[in-house]
């Protein structure tokens, strides 16, 4: 007989603060989970980048588009911009949509809250994000100087028992949001372009669901890979990237995750189209999916 | 001299990218980085701490730019100005 662990655990001051909130806050495993998962066809959507980069004043990547193409997505599926609380549902007032920022240096991952992302430039997407990088590498985001002050005041079971209760009175009343406190459950959707250099070729993937009920859905792009792709019956090389959309069971159908994950996809496909897409164009398509 | 320093700049940045990416050798200093794909969001962020630590200026998300990142020649053009800047103003 031996004992494969060593005897103490790994202090919690050594771990992440968003492990701790996995840690403390998961509960018994129910899994209302969906998730599907698809291609994109990125010869457009590399060409779009290229020609925005070679005209625009901001550094535009993947991730940026993937955000606009998330918050028009929701525009056209409300029933998609909702949480639950406790053994209800709600939606959300705004679009608002939570990206996250890992900081290789820390070992952390910062959150950024975009507002009303249905409304914002592509540029302003743009610009908010590296400017939340900028902050996230020198370590002075919201997120970070949280961190810091809970870690400083709070000893590590203390502050499992804060993160434990918050999560509780989170996914059980709805609760005003203190912008400080709590901003990321202002938005139900965290949009991810995994693509890092060194991540191998995404083939699946499935996003984790935050542990308070407000993250009910998760967008996740990995890198555009060279793939073989069967275009007028022939079978050619070029340029897809997967996409994987995670959903609520409690909240969305098979149907309607996958007429959202639809909508990205042609967003992405062809990202010029939501140049000329606008909210009213869709009304009808919404009406359909509230029915 | 400037040359000289900037060719220097140039080939720190060639270091740090290839130590990045795994690449190796040598590089073409006017490749479009972003075209190519070398450039991601984390490697920009990286890639701001260093010239940050390792030339000794500041670079604020304004220089966030396709103008100032696409090229290794670019980036060094950057730094050579911002060094200047920085000792005109000392």
């Amino acid at each position: 007989m031996h004992w494969p662990l060593a005897r103490k655990p790994i202090p919690v001051s050594q771990l992440p603060f968003y492990n701790l909130h996995y840690l403390y806050g998961c509960r018994s495993p129910a899994d209302p989970t969906i998730v599907w998962g698809t291609d994109v066809p990125a010869s457009r959507l590399n060409d779009y980048v290229k020609n925005r980069n070679s005209n625009g004043k901001t550094l535009i990547s993947v991730a940026h588009v993937l955000a606009r193409a998330v918050g028009r997505a929701l525009q056209r599926h409300p029933r998609l911009n909702c949480r639950v609380v406790g053994r209800r549902i709600y939606e959300f007032r705004d679009i608002n949509l939570r990206m996250m920022t890992y900081n290789r240096h820390s070992n952390e991952v910062e959150v950024l809250l975009l507002r009303n992302v249905d409304a914002l430039s592509l540029e302003r997407i743009a610009r908010i994000i590296w400017k939340n990088q900028h902050r996230a590498a020198n370590g002075s985001t919201l997120d970070h100087e949280d961190k810091s002050w809970l870690r400083s005041r709070f000893p590590g079971p203390l502050l499992g028992w804060i993160i434990r209760a918050y999560l509780y009175l989170d996914s059980n009343f709805n609760l005003p949001k203190v912008d400080r406190i709590d901003r990321i459950a202002c938005s139900p959707v965290l949009v991810n372009y995994l693509a890092f250099s060194g991540a191998p070729p995404m083939r699946t993937y499935k996003p984790s669901s935050y542990p308070h009920e407000s993250s009910t859905l998760s967008v996740t792009m990995g890198r555009v890979e060279q793939t073989p792709v069967v275009r007028d019956g022939k079978v050619e090389v070029g340029p897809v990237a997967p996409l994987f959309v995670r959903a609520d069971h409690r909240i969305a159908s098979a149907y309607q995750l996958g007429r959202f994950a639809e909508t990205i996809r042609q967003f992405m496909t062809d990202p010029a189209q939501m140049e000329s897409n606008g909210a009213t164009e869709h009304r009808g398509e919404t009406g359909a999916d509230a029915a | 001299m400037n040359m000289q320093q900037t060719e220097l700049i140039q080939r720190e940045l060639i270091e740090f990218l290839n130590s990045q990416t795994g690449a190796s050798g040598e590089c073409d200093v006017s490749m479009n980085l972003i075209e190519q794909g070398v450039l991601d969001s984390l490697l920009v962020t990286d890639l701001v701490l260093f010239v940050q630590n390792r030339f000794g200026i500041e670079l604020t998300p304004r220089d966030i730019s396709p103008g100032n990142l696409s090229s290794i020649e670019r980036m060094a053009r950057l730094i050579r100005q911002k060094q200047e800047r920085q000792g005109q103003a000392a």
